[in-house]
């Protein structure tokens, strides 16, 4: 899926493959690249095999807090030692400011957060502009 | 040495002064007594004897007064003035002369009648011419020898006096002339002083013998009990209740004794009483406290399991939350892809269609956080935090997230705040929430070309915040129930205007949560107010 003049390479992490289908066309009207991962285990596997310039997790996968320690594997642990400032953007259908008063904040449990947060449904200007934040070169 | 002992030491001292006292005043008054008694009685004696001697000496000087043999009575006077206990004796004519002496030397010489030894008689224009009693006596201070008694025996005119040839005394002359005896009482005074002293010195024997006795006495009756009674109490004080006076004597001391035996034998019963009632209280508050452990326990596991259940609660929330909107956010990003495609050959009716899923699906997704966001405000475990808000920058910031619909609908937005409006304690979030609703709700339900005026002012203690818009309007029935739940008027829904009827329920749990005012007017089809009222500070809230 690697374009030619790709802005940059998104790695997307998410257990629901319509997801990535609607992820992958909005992303790719934004020119980047795109690569898939339906689980945290693949998602670590990916990460280091195509080596993203970004990543979109989605928090709530097999278990509730996937998305959080992954995150932080990936901000801290020696083996991703490479992508330690790789930009990460929780992306969930759980919001951030919800009535079930999820507890987003990773640092609460000890953990070292993500650089942003986006809802679900994306609105694909809010998406591409998020993106483009961090991938400006 | 403590003070008991000195006070004890005291009461001997006072008691043998007492005494010393009392002793002194019989012992002086009798021994006065006495003393005196002996001393009228030694005096009556020697007056007797120096009487009976003066009338002997005018007896045997009689003859010779009457043969006028003065040298014969001179004589006579030496011969007895020599004998042991005579100081002087004197015989004086009417003149006071002397006529005859025991000292030659004295012979001639006048004694005024007015002298000290004569005055008794003499001191009347006539001198006495009887004494009641034989003869007159006086005691007085002579000069060398110490006091004397002096015995006057006057010589009286008897009828061979005046009828003598030789030089007789006028017959009507009744008192011739006086003998005079002194006698020293030298010995008789220091006889005297000597049962003084003697009773003196036996006072002091008495006294020392009876201090002596009192104050063994006192010690063995009083200080040695009294020294056990206290070692007793100083015991007693530190906590032995075992020591016991014992070998009581049979006085009040002794029973005071007793008493205190029976008195720390109760004290000891007392105590062992109070030590078995603290070792129940100890075990009765073991086993009290061994109940509430227990307890306690069991409440833990209570509320250990009534946070897996809050956690279980929270859980499944989150799960509902995330699978519904996990599916409406794909449905919703298919047909705003579909619908965002310029050339995706839809007819128009199809395109509508296709709006029309996608409009509801938003509807359905904010329906969603409405009835959570509504549970949650409305749930126990609803979280307040108050700080100081500015509601300034809230307002504004939500107009940002707004603006964008209402521009699309060409509504104005009117903002009039303050700019010293100042901060108020509140929770940011819930006032955002606040806020939002009652914002949207009047673009929402304002025609196009209409105005939205949001004004916020200070109102004495409390932020008056006013949302007005010129929109449908509430009738006057629906007017009372727009707090409901999942109300909606059946104005806005006959305008099928999207609504899920929950914000204004959140606008009012969050005002009572602040412990505000919400007040609403509205005339149908011009347009509807809501006004906020806010205490600036937590503790003025109305309760």
């Amino acid at each position: 899926m690697e374009q030619k003049n790709s802005k940059g390479k998104v790695l997307v992490i998410d257990d629901d493959p319509d997801f990535h289908k609607v992820i992958s066309i909005i992303l790719e009207s934004g020119s980047y690249s795109v690569v898939s991962a339906i689980n945290p285990k693949e998602g670590r596997e990916k990460l280091l095999t195509e080596k993203p310039d970004l990543v979109l997790l989605d928090i709530m996968m097999d278990s509730i807090f996937d998305g959080f320690s992954l995150c932080h594997d990936i901000k801290t642990s020696a083996e991703f030692q490479e992508f330690k400032n790789t930009p990460i953007i929780f992306c969930s259908a759980v919001k951030k400011q919800s009535g079930s008063r999820f507890d987003f904040d990773p640092g609460a449990q000890g953990l070292v957060g993500p650089d942003d947060y986006i809802d679900k449904p994306v609105q694909s200007e809010d998406l591409l502009a998020r993106v483009a934040k961090f991938l400006k070169n | 040495m403590d003070i008991i002992s000195v006070l004890r030491r005291k009461l001997t001292l006072k008691l043998i002064v007492t005494i010393a006292g009392i002793l002194f005043l019989t012992i002086g008054f009798f021994s006065y007594i006495t003393i005196t008694i002996q001393k009228k009685y030694l005096i009556g004696e020697m007056e007797q004897y120096g009487g009976q001697l003066s009338q002997t000496i005018s007896s045997s000087i009689k003859n010779d007064m009457m043969l006028a043999r003065s040298d014969h009575i001179q004589q006579t006077l030496e011969d007895i003035g020599k004998q042991e206990g005579i100081e002087h004796i004197r015989l004086f004519d009417k003149m006071g002369k002397i006529i005859a002496s025991d000292s030659k030397g004295d012979l001639g010489i006048i004694i005024d009648s007015q002298e000290e030894a004569c005055i008794v008689c003499h001191n009347t224009s006539e001198p006495l011419k009887k004494l009641l009693s034989p003869v007159k006596t006086r005691i007085f201070q002579s000069t060398e020898n110490g006091r004397s008694l002096g015995i006057i025996n006057p010589i009286y005119n008897e009828s061979m006096c005046s009828t003598a040839e030789c030089h007789y005394h006028p017959e009507d002359q009744n008192v011739l002339g006086v003998m005079e005896i002194l006698l020293p009482l030298k010995r008789f005074d220091e006889q005297i002083l000597r049962s003084r002293s003697q009773i003196l010195v036996y006072f002091f024997i008495t006294l020392i013998v009876i201090s002596v006795g009192i104050t063994l006495l006192i010690f063995s009756f009083v200080n040695k009990p009294i020294g056990k009674l206290m070692e007793g109490t100083r015991r007693i004080s530190s906590g032995d209740l075992t020591y016991r006076i014992g070998d009581y004597h049979s006085d009040e001391i002794g029973e005071l004794g007793k008493s205190f035996d029976m008195m720390t034998a109760e004290l000891l019963k007392s105590r062992e009483e109070i030590e078995q009632w603290n070792l129940k209280l100890k075990r009765e508050i073991e086993k009290a406290t061994e109940n509430t452990k227990k307890t306690n326990k069991k409440l833990n596991i209570a509320n250990k399991k009534l946070r897996e259940l809050d956690y279980l609660k929270s859980d499944f929330m989150r799960r509902m939350e995330h699978g519904s909107r996990s599916h409406l956010a794909v449905i919703k990003s298919c047909l705003s892809l579909v619908l965002s495609h310029p050339d995706s050959g839809l007819t128009f009716q199809h395109r509508d269609l296709i709006d029309t899923a996608e409009r509801r699906c938003s509807t359905m997704l904010e329906l969603l956080d409405d009835i959570l966001l509504l549970s949650y405000r409305k749930s126990f475990d609803a979280v307040y935090q108050m700080e100081p808000v500015q509601l300034t920058s809230i307002v504004l910031t939500l107009l940002d997230g707004i603006e964008n619909h209402a521009r699309r609908k060409n509504i104005s937005i009117d903002v009039s705040i303050p700019n010293d409006l100042p901060a108020i304690t509140a929770d940011k979030d819930a006032l955002k929430e606040l806020f939002f609703n009652l914002i949207n709700n009047a673009v929402k339900y304002t025609m196009d070309g209409g105005e939205v005026k949001i004004s916020i002012r200070l109102d004495g203690l409390w932020i008056k915040i006013d949302v007005s818009d010129t929109g449908i309007g509430i009738s006057t029935e629906d007017l009372p129930k727009i707090f409901d739940e999942f109300f909606r008027s059946s104005n806005a829904k006959s305008r099928n205007i999207e609504g899920t009827g929950v914000g204004l329920a959140i606008v009012n749990e969050v005002v009572d949560a602040h412990k505000g005012k919400l007040e609403v007017q509205s005339e149908l089809g011009k347009g509807t107010t809501f006004t906020v009222k806010l205490p600036l500070i937590e503790s003025l809230r109305i309760p």
